[in-house]
């Protein structure tokens, strides 16, 4: 049962365990998180777009707020990086496609936000280069030339037709040419337009120098494929959202079928858990009954147990009993016939004296024949020694006397131990019951050398049941003969007038009782004796007698040294 | 040692001054008596004079009758012993037969007339020599010790006949075993009609074993026929329980050697099986001898068919028969 209860306690946790699992799979592919991601590198790809945009714009055109287009590219890099180190974090590090497709596009973007910078540097000058050349151009021509306005005009004009075919999309002009011929110009205008002229020259010399840079630059910038790398990125992370939602899917369907397992396993569980129950209910009513059975088995028992201790008390009693009754009956029997013998032995002297008396009263006296049985009669006394034979008879009868004395005195014992001719409950002299029941267990008594010492004081009557108390006597008598054999000892047996009270004292010099046994003494069955000479009931059977009195017993005992009973019984 | 104006000695030993002094007034006109009031006293007696007869009580303090005996036994082998018994001490009473070896039991009240006979009985016995103890009880010693009149005999078990009347399965196999394994000639069988058919053809069966329980009347009965037709035969009963009348009958009907509860204990079986075929062929030697385990006839009646059976055995020589 434990085995069932820890395996299905592991499969629940595994399922708890799963479901979590998914959980937070499913959380991390929320459709709301994959839209905004989306939308995200939508808006940068807008963003990429408008600064390629911004980029065409930026060209030849003096107005040109070059910020904006920095402004552009700096936007671009923070959603950037949003995307990169907040939206996309997780699944950068989970996918390597993924992230090969973000650092490609951070080291393009990264050139290009160089890149840009230069070119907006360059680009600004070169704008307002060309505005100023426009400007002083204009300023030139209104100025008076004098000699020279052909061939200025002539060189201006051919520097506006290249700049404005460098507008169109030409990317060179013939800067170093173009710079010796207004050096050689320069010589020849007007003093007041030299300074102009001067000017124009610087401006047409930054165009120049600048106008490389910045066709280089803007080629670099709008050959970056930085809409194709996003596009990969997108791909890339489309690709893995739908892997995500496969595996999902997956884990999803193994949490399905995990948990029709579970189910199926709960299911067997039931059924078992099901037929235990249904085992154990049978189980419990069986014992139930067994234990009823046993209980009242128990009960007859112990009834026939206590019967049985009542029989073998009972045998122990009428075995002592008889064996008292069979002394005294052995030799007054015995000496009955004995003094028949005897009594035959001095008939053979009376019918010789009768012969005497006859011969003397006859009226012719045969003074002879008294003689001669007188002398017969004093031959057969002789002979019968009648002297030892009359003492010998006197002692047989003497003998016999006692016996019956004896015999009676036991049979007065047990009619008072009994009591079965009187009433139950009665006021009696205990001291008169202790005297019973000694004289019942004498056998016992003398059997193991027990001197019985009586410390008698004078009693009130107490009521009570007297043959129940002489059945405690005779218990507490028995167990102190038994404790002090076979090699004697004393028994004092005292009692004493307590007022209301009557104590009366068994002790004895016995083994004596450890605490434990002590302690058991008055449980039914335990015994001390041999396994099959007791029941263990007797002194369970005195308490009960005790209490049934209202008094109490106290034992006090000391191995090797003895056992002392106290009874304390209530007088009324 | 026959003295024909010799009174036979009989020691009484009881603790009841009365009871001896009874006992004393009983015998004292045919008898030589002594009294003793205590075991200590009646070991204190022996030691001074040989005694013919002793009769115990088994009930004294100090010293229980069976006790005594047992020392008796050992001590003064040659004084019959009888054993008074007032209430029935089973233990006592199978001891006094295993140790004490008594020639009766004796029930507490006596009566006169039948302690008379026992005790003449006795005192005639008393006259035939014995075995000594030593040679019964002493393995070691038996061999070379025995008394003044018997031989000395090879203690060996080996060639010896012996017949077993069991029903249990278990103990049957038990004491075939052990015959077996000491070349001791077996006749088993497993009721009276069988172990009557044995006892009566087989001349050279020396000890019988005889299981109680199954129909103890039958089988007191069977012992006690097996015994007045063939007295050299010795006895050893086999029981489940003890019981102490059937002790008794098993002593003053049967003179059963051994009395024993199974399970047997099978190294006392062995020495006990010794000490029975001494016995049987020192008795088989002396025909006299076995009036020291004469039986009283049994009271009752016989078993059908089995004083039959045993008329061929008591043959010529004893034609009484109890009815």
């Amino acid at each position: 049962m434990k085995k069932y209860a820890i395996t299905l306690f592991l499969l629940i946790l595994i399922g708890v365990g799963l479901t979590a699992f998914l959980f937070t799979q499913d959380e991390k592919l929320d459709q709301t998180v994959f839209l905004q991601t989306t939308e995200s590198i939508r808006n940068l790809q807008t963003l990429d777009k408008n600064l390629l945009v911004l980029l065409d714009q930026s060209r030849f055109n003096s107005d040109f707020d070059h910020d904006a287009l920095l402004e552009t590219s700096y936007q671009l890099s923070e959603e950037f990086s949003n995307l990169r180190y907040d939206a996309l974090f997780e699944e950068i590090e989970s996918s390597p496609a993924l992230s090969e497709a973000v650092i490609n596009f951070d080291e393009n973007y990264a050139s290009r936000e160089e890149e840009l910078e230069i070119y907006a540097e360059a680009n600004g000058e070169l704008s307002s280069a060309l505005a100023e050349t426009r400007r002083l151009t204009r300023e030139i021509q209104s100025t008076d030339l004098g000699t020279t306005a052909d061939a200025v005009n002539g060189l201006l004009g051919k520097i506006n037709t290249q700049l404005f075919a460098l507008a169109l999309g030409s990317s060179e002009i013939e800067g170093d040419a173009l710079i010796s011929q207004l050096n050689d110009l320069q010589v020849e205008v007007p003093t007041a337009t030299l300074e102009l002229f001067g000017n124009y020259k610087e401006a047409v010399m930054a165009i120049a120098s600048n106008n490389s840079d910045a066709v280089q630059s803007y080629e670099l910038l709008s050959g970056l494929q930085t809409g194709q790398l996003l596009d990969a990125i997108e791909k890339e992370y489309v690709n893995y959202h739908n892997q995500a939602i496969k595996g999902s899917n997956q884990f999803r369907n193994a949490l399905i079928i995990y948990g029709l397992l579970l189910l199926l396993a709960l299911g067997i569980f039931a059924q078992q858990i099901r037929r235990n129950f249904l085992f154990l209910e049978q189980e419990v009513a069986d014992r139930t009954e067994e234990i009823k059975t046993a209980y009242e088995e128990l009960q007859e028992s112990q009834e026939q147990l206590i019967q049985s201790e009542k029989m073998a008390s009972l045998g122990q009693m009428v075995a002592g009993v008889a064996h008292e009754i069979n002394t005294p009956l052995g030799y007054v029997s015995s000496n009955v016939d004995t003094l028949k013998l005897n009594l035959d032995d001095l008939s053979s002297l009376f019918v010789d004296l009768d012969s005497l008396n006859t011969s003397v009263l006859a009226k012719d006296r045969d003074n002879k024949l008294i003689t001669q049985n007188l002398v017969k009669t004093l031959q057969t006394y002789k002979d019968s020694e009648a002297k030892d034979l009359m003492e010998e008879s006197g002692q047989l009868l003497g003998d016999g006397a006692y016996g019956l004395q004896e015999i009676s005195k036991l049979v007065t014992s047990l009619k008072d131990f009994a009591r079965l001719d009187r009433q139950t409950t009665e006021a009696v002299n205990l001291n008169d019951g202790i005297e019973s029941s000694l004289t019942i267990a004498s056998n016992h008594i003398k059997e193991n050398n027990v001197e019985v010492v009586r410390d008698f004081a004078e009693l009130p009557d107490v009521r009570c049941i007297p043959s129940k108390l002489n059945q405690l006597f005779l218990n507490i008598i028995t167990n102190a003969s038994q404790a002090m054999g076979p090699d004697g000892g004393q028994l004092v047996v005292k009692s004493e007038n307590l007022a209301d009270h009557v104590r009366i004292t068994f002790v004895d010099e016995g083994v004596g009782m450890d605490e434990e046994t002590k302690q058991k003494m008055f449980d039914p069955f335990f015994t001390s004796k041999e396994i099959g000479s007791g029941t263990g009931l007797g002194m369970s059977i005195a308490y009960k007698i005790v209490e049934a009195h209202k008094g109490s017993i106290n034992v006090e005992s000391e191995l090797g040294v003895g056992t002392a009973i106290a009874i304390t019984l209530p007088v009324s | 040692m026959s003295d024909k104006n010799r009174k036979y000695s009989v020691l009484f030993v009881d603790d009841e001054p009365r009871v001896t002094s009874a006992l004393k007034a009983i015998f004292r006109r045919e008898y030589d008596v002594s009294i003793a009031n205590s075991g200590a006293e009646a070991l204190e007696k022996m030691n001074q004079t040989e005694f013919d007869v002793i009769v115990s009580d088994q009930r004294m303090p100090g010293m229980l009758g069976n006790e005594l005996l047992a020392e008796v036994t050992k001590r003064h082998p040659q004084t019959m012993r009888i054993l008074l018994t007032g209430f029935m001490d089973k233990k006592a009473i199978v001891d006094s037969i295993n140790e004490g070896e008594v020639y009766r039991f004796i029930n507490k009240p006596w009566r006169n007339e039948e302690m008379r006979e026992v005790v003449a009985e006795a005192a005639l016995a008393s006259e035939i020599p014995v075995i000594s103890h030593s040679a019964q009880s002493n393995l070691e010693e038996s061999s070379d010790v025995l008394n003044r009149t018997s031989e000395v005999e090879p203690s060996t078990l080996a060639d010896q006949a012996l017949l077993m009347m069991e029903q249990a399965q278990d103990t049957r196999n038990q004491i075939r075993k052990f015959c077996n394994d000491h070349s001791i000639m077996i006749y088993g069988t497993q009721n009276i009609e069988q172990a009557v058919a044995a006892a009566t053809s087989r001349e050279n069966i020396g000890v019988a074993v005889i299981e109680l329980s199954e129909n103890t009347q039958a089988a007191l009965q069977t012992i006690n026929l097996l015994k007045r037709a063939r007295p050299e035969v010795i006895t050893i009963a086999l029981t489940e329980e003890f019981d102490a009348h059937t002790a008794v009958d098993l002593i003053n009907q049967g003179q059963v050697f051994k009395y024993l509860a199974k399970p047997l204990d099978l190294v006392g079986f062995k020495s006990t099986l010794e000490n029975a075929f001494l016995r049987h062929r020192f008795l088989k030697k002396h025909k006299a001898a076995q009036r020291r385990f004469k039986v009283e006839k049994t009271r009752g009646t016989v078993v059908s068919g089995l004083q039959e059976a045993f008329s061929k055995l008591l043959g010529g020589g004893n034609k009484q028969t109890s009815s």
